[in-house]
């Protein structure tokens, strides 16, 4: 009798040199487990090298749902020897390693293999890639998830549909991929045990993405008429996705030469009217400050992604990090409003995305969408997201009207919010100008500077200017509880820490003889103080866990609610953080020394 | 005034510019606006931009649309205004320190995309503004606030920067001889593409070296000795005098396809008067490829 195992979640990881095909490769499994029902999701372990070094594509298939990954695997693909180095210990008891006898001798692994009672299958990658095309060793890979759907007992028909979809345009490759798997499956491995995944049961049409895609498409369905961009990790796959449909979208694509244009391209469309995005990460956000500042100043929208990588200065660019909070409340010199939100998933990058071309038209202002790496480049399967979504462009004037007369640019209202209008728009000629200036954006910085009048306009225009983020506090949404709103410990969270922090709570319930939840928060600033007090005050011992040194969120707590957490946990590695390694941190910290 | 006479100054705006006495920049400022008259453009369809210096104040003294940008970045704002709405004319004017200093890589990538609008340098070859500094145009020897014992880095040279860096139209005016730098603004006005007019545009109050009388004993007009302006490497050349004669006119024109003819979106549409979002587009054509 063949002992038989059902898996209700395999997590397994590819691991070769960058250039081998892995996130390719990735992905393509994403779409395959996808097609079959299942739930999957993807982190890709990337380095700043094009060809060579050590590089991973870290994959969770799922019967259901997750939002999270545990570097546990079930399945190691290691198609070089440093793979097994860095990830061999993770592999769990009773795994499998498939690895390219070619180049990897797995000698010093073997007395371990044998006590954890993992499954190896080595068979030479190269040879068999080389005889198919002499070229394309990429075919390694497609040769080893052949090998991969044989040992789960999956079925080989929907792969070939997936590759079929992937080289539609060049039949050589495609055939080249075809005979690939077929050599992989009929390798003989012989298991003594049967593996399978538990049956499926999700949707059949769901769609898998990546944070900065849907960012892109959260973008493209609001509205924007034009991206201008400079390339830089992890933000780079806005760029590329909305150029690649930038005809079919309507949307003008360009690539700047600089942070310092992309951002002063934006504004100069969005006082054309049309709605405007540019993406950067640390070091290009950096650039940014000043034009930011008279977007703010000049109550002009736009929307600017900062996919947060590990700084100061480079820093790691392929890891992740939540370090710039404070440095993007206070982006430029000045006091310049502004709104800052955080997606805590894949589909709030959407949600939170069409949020923010509403508050920025809607209060004529800057609107920051703070993501990370580990968000922008995790990739998942979800259902077809609603395209069909409110736009509201806020004050704009076309004619005279009976609450707005005369066009004036800057006019003091009740809210703050005057009325915007377009070239050519007769009779509403104004000069836009960072310069403090009146109703009329005439500037205060010339021959009124210093007048009496002069004083008067710029105390009220400071005023006006933050009256409207006072009242945008009004439609924001405060934190949301997971798990019992009166549990013992709360971890707080903001980004996209959450799932792995669910997940932990998820555990820590299970496994301990306390109650535990969470509280994560997305809309970052202004901080809805109202709904945030709320949320605090039923908290009984608070845990911050967030990506930086120097406790940024904690300190906007402090600042804007007068709440203090009771204890905190970070992770600075730069790797993305799983359910695991947040449970480790909590007992290490003192209170829990003793559990 | 009758309707003729009111049609004549409609680009004068309302604010008295508060340049010095005699500054260069009205030269520019009159022969703009008068041409902007005369050829029947409308000051709502028109955006004159401007990055930061005494220069840059120029759009506040017009009656048109505009930007006061921050210093150096009026072209990337002028691109993007352009590229979503190409039916407007921009014009696009600053100093010397704004244009040649701090946003000189805007120039450069601005000109090498040949997008339709005009810009226009007010070059005092001194920091203005900021009250009388050396500039990237300055001269050699110049005695400045920075430069105690004169400039002695070399000057940039607009023109064969402009030329280099792939501009479809290089001129270069004098304000001291507004009648031919209304003819040159007409002629860049009705350039298709990148037209780009360095204009010589004395700081009364900082440059006592570079003055209305030491230009006027140089300058001399291209238009007046049988140049061709379509031969590049003659461009070139030319732009490479100065000194006992300075060369003003047009130095290089040219015709190729401008960036909102080749952008795929632009080419076919203004997006700004474009429906908002994705509901025409089939669902299915943006998320099979997700699949
Ligand atoms: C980023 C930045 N740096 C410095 C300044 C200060 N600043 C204002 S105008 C100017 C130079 C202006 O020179 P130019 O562009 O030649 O204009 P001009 O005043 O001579 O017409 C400087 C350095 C500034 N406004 N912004
Ligand atoms: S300081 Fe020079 S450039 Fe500025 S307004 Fe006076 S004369 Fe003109």
């Amino acid at each position: 009798m063949v002992n038989e195992i059902s898996y209700p979640l395999i997590s397994l990881k590819w691991g070769g040199a960058a250039g081998d095909g892995l996130q390719s490769t990735g992905l393509l499994m994403q779409k395959y487990f996808n097609s079959l029902g299942y739930s999957v999701f993807g982190i890709p372990g990337t380095q700043s090298t094009i060809r060579g070094g050590h590089v991973w594509q870290h994959l969770q298939v799922a019967i259901t749902r997750i939002d999270h990954f545990d570097e546990e695997l079930d399945v190691l693909f290691a198609l070089n020897k440093q793979t097994l180095d860095v990830h061999f210990n993770n592999v769990k008891n009773n795994g499998i390693i498939i690895t390219n006898s070619d180049i990897v001798n797995t000698d010093e692994f073997n007395i371990k293999i044998v006590e954890k009672e993992i499954h190896l299958v080595s068979l030479p990658l190269t040879t068999n890639a080389r005889n198919i095309e002499s070229r394309s060793l990429i075919l390694a890979n497609t040769i080893a998830m052949g090998v991969f759907l044989k040992l789960f007992n999956l079925p080989i028909e929907q792969y070939h549909e997936i590759l079929k979809k992937r080289f539609a345009k060049n039949s050589k490759i495609l055939e080249y991929n075809l005979t690939a798997l077929q050599i992989g499956f009929n390798y003989n491995t012989e298991q003594d045990v049967s593996r399978r995944l538990g049956p499926s049961n999700g949707k059949l049409d769901n769609i898998v993405i990546n944070g900065n895609q849907m960012i892109a498409l959260g973008a493209a369905a609001s509205g924007l008429k034009f991206l201008a961009q400079y390339p830089i990790t992890p933000a780079s796959s806005i760029l590329t996705y909305l150029a690649m449909n930038a005809a079919k979208f309507g949307i003008i694509v360009r690539q700047a030469e600089d942070e310092l244009a992309a951002i002063n391209m934006i504004i100069g469309a969005s006082f054309g009217g049309a709605r405007a995005m540019t993406a950067s990460s640390g070091p290009g956000i950096s650039l940014m400050a000043e034009a930011f500042g008279y977007a703010s100043m000049t109550e002009t929208p736009i929307v600017v992604v900062n996919s947060m990588r590990a700084g100061p200065s480079t820093g790691i660019p392929t890891k992740m990090e939540q370090a710039d909070l404070l440095s993007m409340i206070s982006l430029s010199h000045g006091e310049s409003p502004r709104a800052i939100f955080a997606p805590r998933n894949i589909e709030e990058c959407f949600e939170l995305t069409v949020k923010a071309f509403n508050v920025a038209d809607k209060y004529q202002i800057p609107v920051i969408i703070l993501s990370d790496f580990a968000l922008s480049e995790q990739t998942k399967n979800i259902p077809e997201v609603d395209l069909n979504i409110k736009i509201n462009r806020g004050k704009i004037w076309q004619k005279p009207s009976s609450e707005f007369p005369k066009f004036k640019r800057f006019q003091f209202t009740e809210d703050g919010i005057s009325p915007r209008a377009f070239p050519p728009t007769p009779e509403a000629n104004y000069i836009l100008v960072g310069a403090e200036h009146d109703e009329e954006s005439h500037s205060l910085s010339g021959n009124r500077c210093g007048l009496p009048n002069s004083w008067t306009i710029r105390e009220k225009m400071i005023e006006k200017r933050f009256k409207k983020v006072k009242k945008l506090e009004e439609e924001l949404d405060g934190p949301e509880f997971y798990g019992s709103n009166d549990a013992d410990y709360t971890i707080i969270c903001w980004g996209s820490t959450q799932g792995a922090v669910n997940e932990a709570v998820d555990r820590l319930n299970k496994s301990t003889k306390y109650s535990w939840n969470s509280l994560s928060f997305s809309n970052l600033f202004p901080i809805p103080i109202q709904l945030t007090k709320e949320k605090l005050q039923q908290i009984k011992y608070s845990i911050m866990f967030e990506i930086n040194y120097t406790n940024q969120f904690e300190q906007l707590l402090y600042l804007y609610v007068d709440w203090k957490v009771n204890n905190r946990i970070k992770h600075l590695n730069g790797e993305t953080s799983t359910p695991n390694l947040i449970i480790k941190k909590i007992f290490q910290l003192e209170e829990f020394k003793n559990e | 005034m009758n309707k003729d006479e009111l049609e004549k100054i409609k680009f004068k705006g309302d604010v008295k510019p508060n340049w010095c006495p005699g500054c260069g920049d009205y030269g520019l400022l009159s022969a703009t606006t008068s041409v902007l008259s005369d050829l029947g453009y409308q000051p709502n369809e028109t955006v004159i931009i401007s990055g930061i210096g005494c220069s840059s104040s120029f759009p506040h003294w017009t009656s048109a649309y505009g930007i006061h940008m921050i210093h150096g970045r009026a072209l990337p704002a002028a691109y993007g205004l352009h590229m979503v709405n190409p039916s407007l004319k921009i014009i696009v004017a600053g100093g010397d320190g704004d244009g040649y200093g701090i946003g000189v890589g805007h120039f450069i990538h601005t000109a090498r995309r040949n997008i339709n609008i005009v810009y226009m340098v007010m070059n005092n070859q001194i920091y203005g503004l900021t009250l009388g500094q050396s500039s990237p145009s300055s001269q050699q020897g110049h005695i400045t606030l920075t430069t105690p014992s004169g400039v002695d880095e070399r000057p940039i040279n607009p023109i064969s920067l402009a030329l280099g860096a792939g501009a479809t139209f290089v001129a270069r005016g004098f304000s001291g001889d507004t009648k031919h730098l209304r003819y040159l603004i007409e002629r860049a006005l009705n350039h298709k593409g990148f037209s780009f007019i360095d204009v010589l545009s004395p700081c009364v109050t900082f440059n006592k070296l570079n003055t209305f009388q030491w230009f006027k004993q140089r300058v001399y007009k291209l238009e007046d000795i049988n140049f061709d302006k379509s031969n590049l490497s003659d461009a070139f050349s030319r732009s490479l005098e100065w000194g006992e004669k300075i060369p003003t006119g047009i130095f290089y024109e040219t015709t190729i396809p401008t960036l909102d003819e080749t952008d795929p979106v632009a080419r076919n549409k203004i997006v700004v008067k474009e429906k908002l979002g994705l509901d025409n587009i089939d669902r299915n054509s943006i998320f099979d490829y997700f699949r």
